[in-house]
C-alpha cells in the first residue's frame, strides 16, 4: 500500500468520524444531563440529511435548507422531551430507554412514510471537483465537514464556558442536588439537552448528506456509530466524542481499506464491543460514581407478582391450549400462518420478559441468538446431516454460552450497556452471517432446509408446524413461570427492587442477570431453530434490527413482567401489518412499511407514559384478563 | 420575614417533619438545634424550595412561597447554603460563584456580574486566589467559603446555613462562624441549622430545637444553653439527670 | 485457629472483630485507626455525632466500602473481597437506615429472601425443580414463618411490604436479617422515624433476639435515647477516630463524649 492510498483512507476516514463525532456529542449531552441514552441520536442526524434532500428537492436553495432542516430537528428534539419524557416522569432509567427506541423507529417510520426509503442526492455546498493534495483526492464537502465540527466544538466551548446556560448544563450534570439549590431547574435543562442533541445531529446529517446520500436506512447505523464515538471518548465528558468519533472513523476506514471491506461492520461493531468490556469509560472518561445510578422510582408494577406456581396457572395453560388449538381449527389460513409467526415471536418475549422484566436490562439484539439457532438448525441438518432436535439442541447451547460470555463482562457495569452491545453483537453477526459464505451460504442463506422431525414423524404442513410452535411456546412459557415463580425469580425481582439490599441477603447479582440472559438467548435461538424449519431457508435478513424492534415493541405491549403476555403482545406486532393492509391497502408498499414503524414507535412511547402514570395497570388488567385470562392471580384476589 | 406554619414533610411513608412552626424577624440570627436526623437539614431544604412539603404554609416576607420554584425564592432573596456545600466540584471556583447568581442573570454573562465577584473575593480574599481552581480541590474550610459565597451571589436577604461546620476543624469553624457574623452586620439574616450547639448560641439571638421532627424546645439563646431539653434532644432523654 | 467450616460453632469467642480500620476518601481520612470487638449475644452501640465514621465503619463491615487499611474478622476469619454478598455469606446481615424492604414481593416473601443464603441453587435447578429447589423453599418458608410469629408479623404475611407502616417494616427487615441465621446482625438507624411506642417495642425484640438466639447486634444510631437502653456497651467515634468505649452510664458522663455531642464551647 502507498502513501497516497493511506492518505486517501484518512482522509476519508475523518470525515465519517466527523459525522459520528457530531452524532457521539449528542449522546454524550443528553445522558450527560438527563442519565438517558438517546437510541434516536442518529436518527436526528439522519433526519437532517433526508430533510436537506427533501427542501433542496422542493426547489429551495441550499443556503436556507440546511439551517431549516437543522431546527427542524432541534424542535423534534425539544418536542419529543417535552411532549413524551416530561410526560413520564415516573418512568425507570430503563422505561426511558425503551421509550427513545420509540422515538428512533417514530422518526424513521415518519421519514419512511413521508418521503419513502430511496436514498435523495444531495448536491455538494460548493461544487463537487475535488482537490488534490499530494495526490490525495479531498471532496470539498468533506472540508466542510470536518470546518463545521471545527466550529461546532469551539463555539461549544464558548457555550459550555462563558454562557450561564452552558455552566447551568454543566453544573447539572456535577451535581443535580446542587443545581437545584441555585435554582436551576432540571426539567428545563432536560429539553434544553434534547433540543441540542437535535441540533447536532441534524447539522452532522445536512453537512455530511452530499458526500454520501440521504437514506432513511442510515439512521441506525449512525446511532451506532455516534454511540461509538461517545463511548470511545468517554460518556462524562464534553469533548470526548470528538477524539472517539475521528479515531472511529479512522479504524473503520483503515479496516476497510487494509483488511477487508466485506468485514469492515465486524471489525468497528467489535471494537465498540471490546471498549465497551474493557473500558466502559471510555478512553478520556473517568468512571462516574453514582452518576449512573438509577434514583427513580420503580413503578414497572406495582402489584404483587406470584412467586409459585398454582392450581389457576394449570387452569389457565388448559384454557390457553384450548384456545390456541380451536384457533388453528377455525382460523383462515392466512391468519394461522399469522398465529404461528406469532409464536415464533412469543418464545422470543418470553426469554426478554426475564431479561428485562425481571432481570431489568435491555437486548437489542435478540435477533443475535435467533440467528444461531437458525443456522446452527441450517448448517447441522443440511450439510453434517444432524437430527434436526440435536440441531435444535446444539444453538441453544451455543447461544447460552455466547450470552454468558457477553453477560460475564457487561453485567459487572451498572447501567445499559447491554442494550449497545446485544445490537452491536447483532450488525457483527449479520456481517458474518452475508460474509462467510462456506457455513451461511452467504445473503443468499442455505435453502432446502427439511421440515422439523422428531421421533420420525414429520411436521410439514402450517396445522402441523402451529402445533409444534404451539407446544415449544408452552413449554417456553412453563419453563419461564417454573423460573420466575422460584427462589431465583424472587432474588430477581429483589434486586429489581433493591439491588444492595437484594446482594446483602446473599443474592449474587452478576450471576442472576447473567442467568436471565441465557435463559433469553435460548429461547430466542429455539425460536430462531423453528423458523428455518418452517420456512425451509436461513438467511440473515428476517433477523435484522428490524425484528428487534419488533420484539421490543412486542414485549412492552405485553407488558415487562407478564409472560402470559408474551403471545399477546407478539400477536398485535404480527396481526398490525395484516390491519394497515386493510386499512391502507398494500402494506408491502414504502408507505405501509412505514407506517407500521410509524405506528410502533407511537406505541411505545405511548404505553411507556401509560405505564408510568399507572394508567397501563388498570387497562391493562381488564384486557389482559379477558385477552389471556389473566395473569396476575393475587391482584385479581386481594 | 419568614414564617412557617404547621408545616409536615418527609420521604415516602417516613415523616421527618411534624407539624413547626418558626418564625424568623428581620436581622435576627436564629439557630435550629437538635441532633442528626432531627429534620434539620429536611426543614432548610422545604424553605429551599428543593423539597417538597406534604401540608402546611411558608411565607417570605409575607408572600406564600409554598407553590413557587427554587429560582424564584432565591430571586425574593432567599440564599441557602447547603447540607455537604454541594459545590460543583468538576468546575472552577468562579464558575460555581457565577452559577450562584443562575437565578437572577439572564443566557448571557452580564458584565455587572464582576463587581458582585469583586463583593465576595473581598470577603473571602483566599478564592480569589484560586478562582480558576476546581472546587472539588479546595481545602475543605476554602470549600466552606465558596459555598457561603456561592449563595451571596443570590444576594440574599434571608440566608439558610446548613451544618456549615460539619468536617471543619475547630478553628476553620470559628473562622466561618467569624464570616457569617460579618454578613450579618451587614444586615443579612441568618437561619442556621448545626449540631455544634454551643458555639452556634453563642451567636445566636434565639434559637430552637429539634428532636425527631418536633420542635421541644425555642427560646433565648441564653435560657436555651441551659435547658435541659437540649441536653435531653442531644444525648437522649433519661440521662439528663 | 484453625478454621472450622462449622457455622454453628464459633471458631472465635469474638463475632466480630474491627482492627486497625482506615478509610480515606480523597483528602478525607473518614475514619482513622479505629478498633473494636462484639462478644456472641452482645449488643454494641456505634455512636458518635453527624460525620464521625460510623456510617464508613458499617459500610466496610458490610461490604459497601473496601476500607484503605486495616482488617475485619467475623468468626475469626478475615472477610475479603469486600462485597455484601461475603459478608452475608460470612454470617453478618445488616438492615437499612431507610428500610429497603423489597416493594414487588410480599412480607413473607421478603424474609423467605433472608434465608436464600442458606445454599446455592441456581437456575437450571429452579426451572426443572430439582430437590434441592424444593428443600431450600421450604426451610426458607419454615424460617419465615417461625420469625413472623415470633415477630408478630404473621397477621401481614401476604400483604405488600412496603405497604406497612415503617414501625413494622424496621421489625419486619430485623426478621429478614434473622432468617438467614446471622452470627451478628449491623443495624443502621434503627429507630430513624419511628414513634416512642414502636422504639420501644423494637427494643424489646432486639433484646430478645439477643438473648433467646446468640446473634450480636451492633447498633448504629444517632439516637443516644434508644442506644443507651439496648446497648450493653457503646463505641463513641468523632472525627473518625475512636474517643471512648464502655458501659452507656459510663459513657454519658465522658466529657468528650459530651464535647462531641453538644460542640466546642
Amino acid at each position: 500500500m502507498d502513501l497516497v492510498s493511506l492518505g486517501q483512507i484518512v482522509v476519508s476516514g475523518l470525515a465519517n468520524g466527523a459525522l459520528y463525532a457530531f452524532v457521539g456529542l449528542g449522546f454524550s449531552l443528553i445522558s450527560r444531563s438527563t442519565g438517558i441514552i438517546n437510541f434516536a441520536q442518529g436518527d436526528f442526524a439522519m433526519l437532517g440529511a433526508v430533510l436537506t434532500g427533501f427542501l433542496v428537492a422542493g426547489g429551495l436553495p441550499l443556503i436556507l435548507a440546511v439551517p431549516l432542516a437543522v431546527l427542524v430537528c432541534g424542535l423534534v428534539g425539544g418536542g419529543l422531551h417535552v411532549l413524551a419524557v416530561q410526560r413520564a416522569e415516573r418512568a425507570n432509567m430503563a422505561q426511558l430507554i425503551i421509550m427513545t427506541i420509540g422515538f428512533a423507529i417514530l422518526i424513521q417510520g415518519a421519514v419512511t412514510w413521508g418521503w419513502g426509503s430511496d436514498p435523495i442526492a444531495i448536491p455538494a455546498f460548493t461544487g463537487s471537483a475535488p482537490l488534490d493534495l499530494f495526490g490525495v483526492t479531498i471532496l470539498p464537502q468533506q472540508l466542510w465537514l470536518v470546518g463545521t465540527l471545527a466550529l461546532v466544538t469551539a463555539s461549544m466551548w464558548f457555550f459550555f464556558h462563558r454562557t450561564v446556560l452552558g455552566l447551568a448544563l454543566r453544573a447539572g450534570a456535577s451535581n443535580p442536588l446542587g443545581a437545584s439549590f441555585v435554582g436551576i431547574d432540571h426539567k428545563r435543562l432536560g429539553a434544553y439537552s434534547f433540543v441540542a442533541g437535535g441540533l447536532l445531529g441534524g447539522l452532522g446529517g445536512a453537512v455530511w448528506a452530499p458526500i454520501a446520500f440521504a437514506q432513511v436506512d442510515i439512521g441506525i447505523a449512525l446511532g451506532l456509530k455516534g454511540f461509538t464515538a461517545a463511548a470511545l471518548g468517554g460518556f462524562g465528558t464534553t469533548f470526548g466524542p470528538i477524539a472517539g468519533g475521528l479515531i472511529f472513523g479512522l479504524v473503520e476506514s483503515l479496516a476497510a481499506g487494509l483488511i477487508s471491506s466485506a468485514y469492515t461492520d465486524a471489525i468497528s461493531y467489535g471494537l465498540l464491543l471490546a471498549v465497551l468490556i474493557v473500558r466502559p469509560q471510555g478512553l478520556l472518561g473517568k468512571i462516574q460514581r453514582g452518576a449512573a445510578d438509577d434514583n427513580r422510582e420503580e413503578v414497572l408494577s406495582a402489584g404483587l407478582m406470584p412467586t409459585r406456581l398454582s392450581g389457576h396457572d394449570f387452569v389457565r395453560f388448559g384454557a390457553a391450549v384450548g384456545v390456541l388449538l380451536l384457533l388453528s381449527v377455525i382460523l383462515a389460513a392466512s391468519w394461522k400462518t399469522a398465529a404461528l409467526f406469532a409464536g415464533i415471536t412469543a418464545i422470543v418475549v418470553i426469554g426478554m420478559v426475564l431479561l428485562t422484566g425481571f432481570a431489568g436490562q435491555i437486548s437489542l439484539g435478540q435477533g443475535t441468538f435467533m440467528m444461531v439457532g437458525a443456522y446452527a438448525s441450517g448448517y447441522l441438518t443440511l450439510k453434517q446431516g444432524w437430527p434436526p432436535i440435536a440441531a435444535i439442541a446444539f444453538g441453544m447451547v451455543f447461544a447460552g454460552l455466547l450470552a454468558l460470555v457477553i453477560g460475564r463482562f457487561i453485567f459487572r457495569l451498572r447501567g445499559y450497556y447491554l442494550a449497545m452491545a446485544s445490537l452491536s453483537l447483532l450488525m457483527i453477526f449479520q456481517t458474518l452471517a452475508r460474509e462467510m459464505h462456506s457455513i451461511t451460504g452467504g445473503p443468499n442463506g442455505l435453502p432446502g432446509i427439511a421440515p422439523l422431525q422428531i421421533l420420525g414423524i414429520q411436521f410439514f404442513t402450517d396445522d402441523e408446524v402451529f402445533l409444534v410452535i404451539l407446544v415449544a411456546t408452552l413449554l417456553c412459557l412453563i419453563a419461564g413461570l417454573s423460573i420466575t415463580r422460584s427462589r431465583v425469580g424472587r432474588a430477581l425481582l429483589a434486586i429489581r427492587s433493591d439491588e444492595l439490599a437484594a446482594r446483602a441477603c446473599g443474592a449474587n447479582a452478576v450471576w442472576l442477570k447473567i442467568g436471565a440472559f441465557v435463559f433469553a438467548a435460548a429461547c430466542a435461538s429455539l425460536a430462531g431453530s423453528l423458523y428455518v424449519h418452517y420456512l425451509g431457508i436461513a438467511n440473515p435478513l428476517p433477523f435484522s434490527f428490524k425484528s428487534s424492534i419488533e420484539h421490543i415493541v412486542a414485549l412492552t405491549l405485553g407488558g415487562f413482567l407478564a409472560l402470559y403476555g408474551s403471545y399477546f403482545g407478539a400477536a398485535i406486532v404480527v396481526a398490525l401489518p395484516s390491519v394497515i393492509t386493510t386499512v391502507f391497502g398494500d402494506a408491502d408498499t414504502q408507505a405501509g412499511a412505514g407506517l407500521k414503524f410509524l405506528l410502533f414507535g407511537l406505541l411505545l412511547i405511548v404505553v411507556i407514559i401509560a405505564q408510568s402514570n399507572g394508567n397501563a395497570r388498570r387497562v391493562s388488567e381488564r384486557v389482559r384478563g379477558w385477552i389471556c385470562n389473566g395473569f396476575r392471580l393475587k391482584t385479581a384476589e386481594t | 420575614m419568614l414564617e412557617i406554619s404547621a408545616l409536615h414533610a418527609g420521604y415516602g411513608k417516613v415523616a421527618v417533619l411534624d407539624a413547626i412552626d418558626l418564625e424568623v424577624n428581620e436581622g435576627e440570627f436564629v439557630a435550629i438545634l437538635g441532633p442528626n436526623g432531627a429534620g434539620k437539614s429536611t426543614l432548610l431544604k422545604t424553605i429551599a424550595g428543593v423539597h417538597s412539603p406534604e401540608r402546611g404554609t411558608i411565607s417570605l416576607f409575607g408572600r406564600r412561597i409554598g407553590r413557587l420554584g427554587p429560582a424564584e425564592r432565591i430571586r425574593m432573596g432567599l440564599g441557602t447554603i447547603p447540607e455537604a456545600r454541594q459545590l460543583f466540584s468538576d468546575m472552577s471556583v468562579r464558575e460555581n460563584l457565577v452559577l450562584g447568581a443562575y437565578a437572577r442573570i439572564g443566557i448571557r454573562i452580564p458584565d455587572a456580574l464582576a463587581a458582585d465577584l469583586d463583593e465576595v473575593f473581598a470577603l473571602f480574599p483566599r478564592l480569589r486566589e484560586r478562582e480558576k481552581q476546581i472546587a472539588g480541590s479546595l481545602s475543605g474550610g476554602e470549600a466552606q467559603m465558596l459555598a457561603i459565597a456561592r449563595a451571596l451571589m443570590g444576594r440574599p436577604r434571608l440566608l439558610l446555613c446548613d451544618e456549615p461546620s460539619l468536617g471543619l476543624a475547630p478553628m476553620l469553624v470559628r473562622e466561618m462562624l467569624g464570616a457569617l457574623e460579618k454578613l450579618r452586620e451587614q444586615g443579612i439574616t441568618i437561619l442556621m441549622a448545626d449540631q455544634n450547639a454551643l458555639a452556634v448560641l453563642q451567636m445566636a439571638d434565639r434559637g430552637y430545637v429539634l428532636d425527631t421532627g418536633r420542635i421541644v424546645a425555642q427560646g433565648e439563646s441564653k435560657s436555651l444553653l441551659n435547658d435541659k431539653r437540649l441536653r435531653a434532644a442531644y444525648l437522649g432523654a433519661g440521662l439528663s439527670q | 485457629m484453625t478454621s472450622v467450616h462449622d457455622s454453628e460453632r464459633p471458631v472465635s469467642d469474638l463475632v466480630l472483630q474491627v482492627e486497625n480500620l482506615s478509610v480515606q476518601f480523597g483528602g478525607l481520612r473518614a475514619v482513622d485507626g479505629v478498633s473494636f470487638s462484639v462478644a456472641p449475644a452482645e449488643i454494641v452501640g456505634l455512636i458518635g455525632p453527624n460525620g464521625a465514621g460510623k456510617t464508613t465503619i458499617f459500610n466496610c463491615i458490610s461490604g459497601v466500602i473496601v476500607p484503605t487499611e486495616g482488617r475485619i474478622l467475623i468468626q475469626g476469619e478475615t472477610v475479603t473481597p469486600f462485597t455484601p454478598e461475603r459478608a452475608c455469606a460470612m454470617g453478618a446481615l445488616r438492615t437499612f437506615q431507610n428500610v429497603r424492604l423489597f416493594g414487588e414481593l410480599s412480607l413473607r416473601e421478603n424474609i423467605m429472601m433472608g434465608a436464600y443464603s442458606a445454599g446455592r441453587c441456581g437456575m437450571l435447578s429452579a426451572m426443572l425443580r430439582l430437590p434441592i429447589h424444593g428443600r431450600l423453599e421450604r426451610l426458607a418458608a419454615e424460617r419465615a414463618d417461625y420469625w413472623m410469629n415470633l415477630l408478630g408479623l404473621a397477621d401481614y404475611a401476604d400483604a405488600g411490604a412496603t405497604s406497612l407502616p415503617l414501625g413494622l417494616q424496621r421489625v419486619a427487615e430485623v426478621a429478614r436479617a434473622m432468617a438467614a441465621n446471622p452470627q451478628i446482625v449491623l443495624l443502621d438507624e434503627p429507630g430513624a422515624g419511628l414513634n416512642k411506642v414502636e422504639k420501644e417495642n423494637l427494643s424489646d425484640i432486639l433484646r430478645s433476639i439477643a438473648v433467646e438466639t446468640n446473634c450480636a447486634l451492633l447498633v448504629v444510631d444517632h439516637d443516644m435515647g434508644l442506644v443507651m437502653g439496648l446497648a450493653e456497651r457503646l463505641v463513641v467515634l468523632d472525627f473518625g477516630k475512636l474517643i471512648a468505649q464502655g458501659r452507656p452510664e459510663a459513657v454519658a458522663r465522658n466529657p468528650d463524649v459530651i464535647e462531641a455531642y453538644l460542640g466546642v464551647a
